[in-house]
């Protein structure tokens, strides 16, 4: 599958075919992770951090390739792992360049810091009950109908199904919201 | 709706963009300054956003595992877990002829579905169909776009007439594993009236060219659904298409899990409690050398009486040779009297149990159940130690199921249990735990239909290995119980010649040593005689007197034969005589001191001997103690050397002193010789060395034959306290002795 293909389908939102073709990319990402003192399992999370960088860029237009998309996405992983040895304190400094420009960096690192806003909600959604989650998710992620919806989840009605939702979408604000004033907002704080 | 929730609906609206040009102008108005509604906006944003980095990480997660699946698929081919399902179970494809059949292509649909009916659901015309082409004639392992992984044994597909196809054939797919797939394709999820939570549609068929081939129903094909938990009670719906377009979901089956191999050494077949009593008896049980040797010491098999004793289960054969020492053979019996139910025979000769013939034999016996040739009193060590071996690595015992199974097994005493797995190797475990269910009956049914009802799956091995150990079974099974016999008939054979030679041994032993007694006494009143007669004044030489054992031959006449007397009587007792000539008015003395020795640290020493050596006789005087001190008389007319051995293990002390005293010799302290040879070496020099050197040698025999007889009734407990374990089962077989003349 070539790039054009996979950025494609990204926008498309049919991430699960283009994320396969990535996947093919990630014994070459866990060997230079191994390399620089890294785990499988070290690996395995980078890249997976990395796939999602990649995948919200992409739908979002935000991605400035120089070169293939591979490439970005090795040098996404690199500059994950570097930053990841900076936080382990402890280990041995590792000298790892990422190839990246400029701009990508900038914008990579306005992108995480952003991203760890969204996390947080995300860390929201995964604590919802089962049927919220659930409901959540196929409303807005995979657009379908409310009827469908109504029908899958056993509601009588449609509307029964929109008041959940919205009962949901409550419940998530006001726990996000507890959260995020625990938590101090770093997402305009660039480094 | 409540005002709240109705403010999130028109948040919502707006992020999404779905309010009108003039909502969307009336709500940035209000944006712009009411800073609650500010931040609720962004707040809701924030959720949205979370929502959809949840899905992505779903999918990277998913994606992540398709690849790790893969990676193994790659590696193992056939091998690996997951949850399987037996499509054969759930996908019925009949075998009406279909006519002229267009062939699946994207969306579209041959005329007839699997079962040869003119009826599609929309779910049929809605998913994409998947076309794989393979080989009928081998194994195929394929994974579709949604990760479902197939595998299909070669001739795992047959024609109309149920003969394996052969060549390439379609294989079609159509699956929504996902929830939006399934809305997408229009598939409900309930079963009736029922809601299901679904892990996963799928349907599959099979065609060659227009015909349709339908799934071997002995091989079945495997199927491995992506699941990221396994949850329990998952069951397997079959579709049922509906006139409207609709499917409904019917006949679950439980879903069937594949098992996985362990080290088969790392695993435990021996009956229960086994290692928990050696380990309470003291016994090492982890030396897996030790307790695997006792286990398949059982593995004989020949137990079985002649048809005549059809009621009696086993006999066996006591050690032969013990009831010739009493102290052994006594505790034995005690112990046998404790822990075994010794029946009439033994209690009828009971008041002489140590000494006379002795009970031989312990038969074991089935009291309240039918006799049949099948029987068992406990399951055959020989088959365990067949299977618990590599032979059977990778196999359907090689797993903590059949682990769990065999206990039972064990505990059901039931050998045809254990060979209705061995035997089926190839099948499912639930459907052996379903047939040895039937088979057997009481508590051992009910485990095996709860096991049964776990569905626990099979060990994907391949056949041809299947079909040789079906063959090594057997085979291997006799070779272990010959082994055992030989073993044991070998070591009875040499236990017995053990016995023989000491029974031997030591009767010569006493024969020499009476000889010996004798020889010195004679002696002894010879030197003590003479010296009477001289202090007497007669110079006479002594007649030989009669043997020992003659001495009270009433004499009649005084003189000489009184003197014999005293002197014989001084010389017997070892004390002092003083005899008064009433002719000559001489008097004569002979004269015995007390002398006693008393040994430093003589507990310490396994064995203490203590030798008094006599210069005018021909062989030694052993000495023997009471609590600790040796006492002796010093005949005055001659000198003594004294010679003090004791033994601590295999190495040899002594102590030796010229010319001993009448006196009182404590705290004698004994030097390392070296090895028991090197003593003998050592006494070599001295007088009466090959009469010492030989009594050495005969008890250091002694004690090396005490310590194995010792060690052969420990033997014998361990087994039959052993056996009592194995016995402790369902078939209620029983230990009994019976005397040896009986048999």
């Amino acid at each position: 599958m070539d790039d054009q293909k996979i950025l494609q389908l990204l926008k498309e939102n049919a991430n699960d075919k283009a994320l396969a073709a990535l996947y093919r990319h990630f014994p070459m990402v866990r060997k230079m992770i191994r390399n620089y003192g890294g785990t499988p399992e070290d690996a395995a999370d980078i890249f997976q951090e990395a796939l999602i960088i990649v995948c919200t860029q992409a739908r979002k237009d935000q991605l400035q390739l120089t070169a293939k998309l591979s490439t970005y996405l090795y040098s996404v992983c690199k500059y994950l792992w570097k930053d990841e040895v900076k936080k382990r304190r402890g280990q041995m400094p590792v000298t790892l360049e990422d190839d990246l420009t400029a701009a990508q960096t900038t914008n990579l690192d306005a992108f995480r810091a952003a991203d760890q806003r969204v996390r947080l909600a995300e860390q929201v959604i995964s604590e919802l009950g089962d049927r919220c989650r659930e409901l959540l998710l196929l409303f807005y992620e995979q657009g379908l109908k409310l009827r469908d919806i109504a029908l899958r989840m056993g509601y009588s009605a449609e509307h029964t199904a929109k008041n959940q939702k919205y009962k949901c979408i409550e419940a998530a604000k006001g726990r996000l919201k507890e959260l995020q004033q625990l938590s101090p907002d770093t997402s305009n704080l660039l480094p | 709706m409540r005002k709240e929730l109705e403010t999130i609906r028109e948040i919502e609206e707006y992020l999404q963009g779905q309010l009108s040009p003039a909502d969307k102008a009336a709500f940035e108005a209000r944006l712009a300054t009411d800073v609650v509604l500010q931040e609720a906006v962004n707040v809701q944003q924030d959720v949205m956003q979370g929502v959809e980095r949840s899905v992505l990480q779903q999918q990277v997660r998913q994606a992540a595992k398709q690849f790790a699946r893969w990676q193994r698929i790659k590696r193992w081919g056939w091998g690996g877990a997951g949850v399987v399902i037996v499509a054969a179970i759930a996908i019925a494809v009949l075998l009406k002829t279909g006519h002229q059949a267009q062939a699946y292509e994207g969306n579209g649909l041959p005329t007839y579905n699997e079962a040869g009916e003119p009826l599609w659901a929309d779910a049929d015309r809605q998913l994409a169909a998947q076309v794989f082409t393979i080989e009928a004639g081998r194994d195929t392992v394929l994974a579709t776009k949604k990760g479902l992984v197939l595998a299909i044994p070669a001739n795992g597909l047959l024609d109309m007439d149920g003969k394996p196809a052969s060549g390439r054939v379609s294989l079609v797919v159509k699956e929504a594993l996902d929830a939006a797939s399934i809305m997408r394709a229009g598939l409900s999820t309930r079963s009736g009236t029922q809601l299901l939570e679904t892990g996963g549609m799928f349907m599959i068929d099979a065609r060659q060219g227009s015909e349709r081939l339908q799934i071997n129903p002995a091989a079945g094909i495997y199927l491995e659904v992506p699941t990221d938990s396994i949850k329990p009670g998952m069951q397997l719906y079959s579709g049922k298409r509906l006139a409207d377009g609709g499917i409904d979901w019917v006949n679950p089956v439980a879903l069937e899990h594949d098992l996985t191999t362990v080290d088969i050494h790392s695993l435990d077949f021996y009956p229960p409690h086994y290692l928990d009593s050696l380990r309470r008896w003291g016994y090492d049980h982890l030396n897996k050398q030790f307790t695997d040797s006792l286990y398949y010491s059982f593995a004989t098999g020949d137990y079985a009486l002649p048809e005549d004793y059809y009621d009696e289960g086993m006999y066996l054969q006591l050690p032969v040779g013990i009831e010739r020492h009493s102290n052994l053979i006594y505790d034995f019996y005690q112990f046998l009297r404790q822990n075994m139910s010794v029946e009439e025979q033994l209690e009828e000769g009971g008041d002489s149990l140590p000494g006379r013939q002795t009970p031989r034999y312990i038969i074991t016996r089935r009291k309240d159940t039918f006799w049949h040739p099948d029987f068992s009193c406990f399951v055959s060590p020989a088959i365990v130690q067949t299977i618990w071996s590599d032979a059977y690595q990778q196999t359907l015992v090689a797993t903590r199921e059949f682990e769990a199974r065999l206990k039972v097994i064990h505990a059901s005493g039931n050998n045809k249990l254990l060979e209705g797995y061995l035997e089926e190797l190839e099948r499912p475990m639930w459907q052996i735990d379903s047939a040895v269910a039937a088979y057997s009956s009481g508590n051992t049914k009910k485990q095996f239909e709860s096991f049964a009802a776990r569905r626990d799956g099979k060990v994907r091995a391949s056949n041809a290995l299947l079909l040789k150990l079906k063959a090594y079974y057997k085979t291997a099974t006799e070779a272990h119980m010959l082994a055992a016999r030989k073993t044991r008939d070998e070591y009875r054979r040499k236990q017995e010649q053990l016995d023989s030679i000491a029974r031997r041994t030591t009767a010569k032993y006493y024969r020499e040593e009476q000889r010996r007694l004798d020889s010195n006494l004679q002696q002894e009143l010879d030197i003590n005689l003479k010296d009477a007669y001289r202090q007497l004044g007669y110079d006479t030489v002594p007649r030989p007197l009669p043997p020992a054992n003659v001495y009270r031959v009433q004499v009649t006449a005084a003189g000489w034969y009184n003197v014999d007397r005293m002197v014989v009587g001084a010389t017997y007792q070892r004390q002092t005589g003083i005899f008064t000539d009433s002719i000559t008015k001489r008097t004569a003395t002979i004269t015995y001191s007390p002398v006693q020795f008393t040994v430093q640290e003589k507990a310490s020493y396994d064995r203490l001997y203590l030798y008094l050596l006599p210069d005018q006789l021909s062989s030694f005087m052993r000495v023997s103690d009471s609590s600790g001190v040796f006492r002796e008389q010093l005949n005055s007319l001659m000198t003594y050397r004294l010679i003090v051995i004791g033994y601590r293990g295999d190495h040899a002390w002594a102590f030796t002193h010229m010319d001993v005293k009448p006196a009182d010799y404590s705290n004698i302290s004994l030097s390392p010789i070296g090895n028991p040879d090197s003593l003998l070496q050592r006494i070599s020099s001295f007088g009466q060395a090959t009469d010492l050197q030989r009594e050495q040698r005969y008890f250091s025999f002694a004690a090396k034959d005490q310590q194995r007889r010792q060690q052969e009734v420990e033997r014998w407990k361990l087994w039959l306290n052993t056996l009592k374990v194995l016995l402790d089962n369902e078939q209620k077989c029983s230990v009994r002795m019976y005397s040896a003349s009986e048999k």
